[in-house]
């Protein structure tokens, strides 16, 4: 019935054919409707699948699929079953049967059985089965009531056998991909946020739809509304035999076997899966343990980076948190040695020798020598007295003044770092200078700033060259 | 040492001497070591001395000042100095810290690649010579090597190796010990109570 292509309109039968030859416009939509959740979907949505379709297609093909997908076409075939502005969105609203027909053409697209849906398909069982007890159901084999309801009860364990079937095919490619990714070792796996996502995929897929279903096909299961599907079937088989109805006592027990032959693959299939799951949670924790010991090395590491020569090791005492109960044998350390070998003794040994080879040190050396072996701490205290001395040195210091309050004014203006004590400093340097000699006076001063308060005797410097009598 | 009997009498006097010298060079008494002609884990004739006279390897390094200490976990032997007081140098053991830094960078070679760390416990994998390779060929790795006091991975490695706690299986093949496999199962343990505590 194809070729001519002038006719505007396509019978349900032709439009479905072809609707069937260009079918990924159709897996598109439907999938786009399962991700959103909804039954309608808006029609630019639709069309941009349109669009992108004809791009690869010949002219007159493109002609065709323009006709067919055309919307008052789709609708007069009954395709969609309608067309409404949702909010300010047109929306297409495609009938169900033919997205059952599509979604059997591609395992991808069979409807997820949740315990939800599982519950659903079991009501209607479970209805019948409580009308059957209470009597409200013909028990009159070939009446017209009897076979109506024992065909609904037939049409509907054998949808559900269908379902479950097509779900199990779609469940074990899944299982074989997660069975295939626990085993190898394939790069794309080695991001650990990839793998948390592929793992939290498998997690859901497993709760969601797998674990429900292992349970709906074991054979001792009831719910809380009722049996499950082996018990009901059961019941239906002995009912039927009480009945005499062979016939259909028969086709229980046949229902009965083949879905007991749908429990052993979906058993598989779950156990691919929490292999997978096992494995890859346990590679979880290993990728994160180790990421997380490694930030402590690292760290530790990075505290050598500095400019300070002396820290070219690792500080054993960074990696503490890494600790392990693991005790090393230590038989070939002496233990005599240790206190010689302590770090607090060998700091108050260097501190000392810096000092003393400090005194021998040329003048104006802002190097401090030995600074490689004291803290960083203990070499800055004694620049910063260097210089202090240096200043003391050269400073021009007039005679017959208060030295310190003139010292102060100086320092405190010129040394951001000046701090009050640092006058014993200048004054005990002045003292072993040959150059002066201090002379007391019977006044008092006083001195404040932030955190210190200095009361001090006033002294003046006289001059040892000039004067060499002694002053009291 | 009970006044009746002479344990010394009862112990193999040649394998006190090997165990004395593991010891005294810092290695750990393993139950199974790697043998190369047999390419395979074997039990360890020092540890089953041990075993077997445990009370007096116990008494012996008590006298020397030395706690006698069994792995459960890790299956091996190892002795801890007895503090005199509870300095603070006796508060962490560097050596144990720095192979524990060591497995650390190993075990990110694996992880990072989505291996099971539980390969390098096993003879027919463990760390190759594409892993050695691996670990000097990144910068900060072989950086952190050096900042540990060890040249290269393969100096790493001999620094677990001499004490117990790798193997080596060819050339460029090592293998882990079960101790050092606890060690490693002890972070993954505290990284999983740790995930459980956030949930």
């Amino acid at each position: 019935m194809a070729g001519s292509i002038t006719n505007k309109q396509f019978s349900t039968l032709e439009t479905l054919q072809r609707l069937l030859r260009y079918r990924e416009v159709m897996f598109k939509t439907i999938e786009f409707a399962d991700i959103n959740h909804a039954g309608a979907i808006p029609e630019t949505v639709f069309y941009s699948f349109v669009i992108a379709l004809k791009d690869q297609l010949s002219d007159e093909q493109a002609n065709e699929v323009s006709l067919v997908f055309d919307v008052d076409n789709l609708l007069q075939s009954r395709i969609i079953n309608d067309r409404r502005n949702v909010d300010g969105v047109t929306k297409l609203l495609f009938n169900t049967s033919v997205f059952e027909v599509f979604r059997l053409c591609r395992v991808s697209l069979y409807r997820p059985l949740t315990k939800v849906s599982l519950n659903a398909a079991m009501t209607p069982l479970w209805s019948l089965m409580r009308q059957v007890k209470r009597g409200k159901l013909s028990t009159t084999p070939g009446t017209d009531d009897y076979l109506e309801w024992v065909d609904d009860l037939v049409y509907r364990v054998s949808d559900l056998l269908g379902k479950i079937r097509a779900n199990i095919a779609k469940l074990q490619n899944v299982g074989v991909e997660f069975e295939k990714s626990a085993i190898a070792d394939p790069q794309g796996y080695s991001q650990l946020e990839v793998k948390r996502e592929s793992y939290n995929m498998a997690a859901k897929l497993y709760q969601r739809e797998i674990d429900p279903l292992k349970v709906f096909l074991d054979k001792h299961t009831r719910y809380e509304e009722g049996d499950g599907i082996f018990l009901t079937l059961g019941y239906f088989r002995s009912f039927f035999q009480t009945i005499n109805d062979t016939s259909r006592a028969y086709l229980m027990l046949s229902y009965e076997v083949q879905y007991l032959d749908l429990f052993s693959p979906i058993k598989q299939v779950a156990n691919q899966v929490s292999i997978y799951l096992q494995k890859t949670q346990q590679s979880l924790h290993e990728h994160s343990a180790i990421d997380r010991a490694y930030s402590v090395v690292l760290a530790a590491f990075e505290n050598t980076l500095g400019g300070d020569l002396r820290n070219k090791f690792i500080d054993m005492s960074d990696l503490k948190s890494l600790e392990v109960s693991v005790q090393c044998p230590a038989l070939g350390r002496i233990a005599p040695f240790r206190t010689e070998k302590s770090p607090s003794f060998l700091d108050v040994a260097f501190n000392e020798l810096a000092t003393r080879v400090q005194s021998y040190a040329p003048e104006n050396s802002e190097k401090v020598l030995l600074s490689e072996s004291i803290s960083k701490e203990a070499a800055k205290k004694l620049q910063y007295s260097q210089r202090l001395a240096r200043w003391v040195d050269n400073f021009d210091w007039p005679l017959n003044k208060d030295f310190l309050a003139l010292a102060h004014k100086e320092l405190s203006q010129e040394w951001p770092d000046f701090k009050l004590p640092d006058l014993f400093e200048v004054q005990s340097r002045l003292i072993n200078s040959p150059n002066y000699q201090l002379e007391l006076r019977n006044e008092y001063q006083k001195m404040v700033d932030d955190v210190y308060e200095l009361q001090y005797r006033v002294r003046h410097l006289v001059s040892l060259s000039n004067q060499q009598t002694e002053v009291k | 040492m009970s006044m009746d009997r002479n344990t010394f009498l009862e112990v193999d006097e040649k394998l006190s001497q090997t165990i004395y010298r593991a010891f005294y060079t810092g290695s750990v008494i393993n139950r199974k070591e790697y043998m190369t002609s047999q390419a395979q884990f074997v039990e360890s004739k020092i540890y089953l001395e041990i075993r077997q006279h445990e009370n007096h390897y116990i008494q012996l390094y008590r006298h020397l000042g030395y706690e006698l200490i069994h792995d459960e976990e890790g299956e091996f032997f190892s002795i801890k100095l007895i503090a005199e007081s509870e300095s603070e140098d006796a508060v962490f053991d560097e050596t144990s810290l720095k192979i524990i830094a060591i497995l650390t960078l190993i075990s990110r070679i694996m992880t990072q690649r989505g291996q099971p760390l539980e390969f390098l416990g096993q003879p027919v994998q463990g760390i190759t010579g594409n892993d050695v390779a691996a670990l000097a060929d990144e910068e900060t790795t072989s950086a952190i090597f050096k900042a540990l006091k060890l040249k290269t991975p393969i100096d790493a490695l001999e620094f677990i190796k001499k004490r117990g706690f790798a193997f080596r299986i060819s050339q460029s093949r090592y293998v882990l010990s079960k101790g050092a496999m606890t060690m490693i199962d002890t972070l993954i343990e505290r990284e999983k109570e740790l995930s459980s505590s956030v949930n």
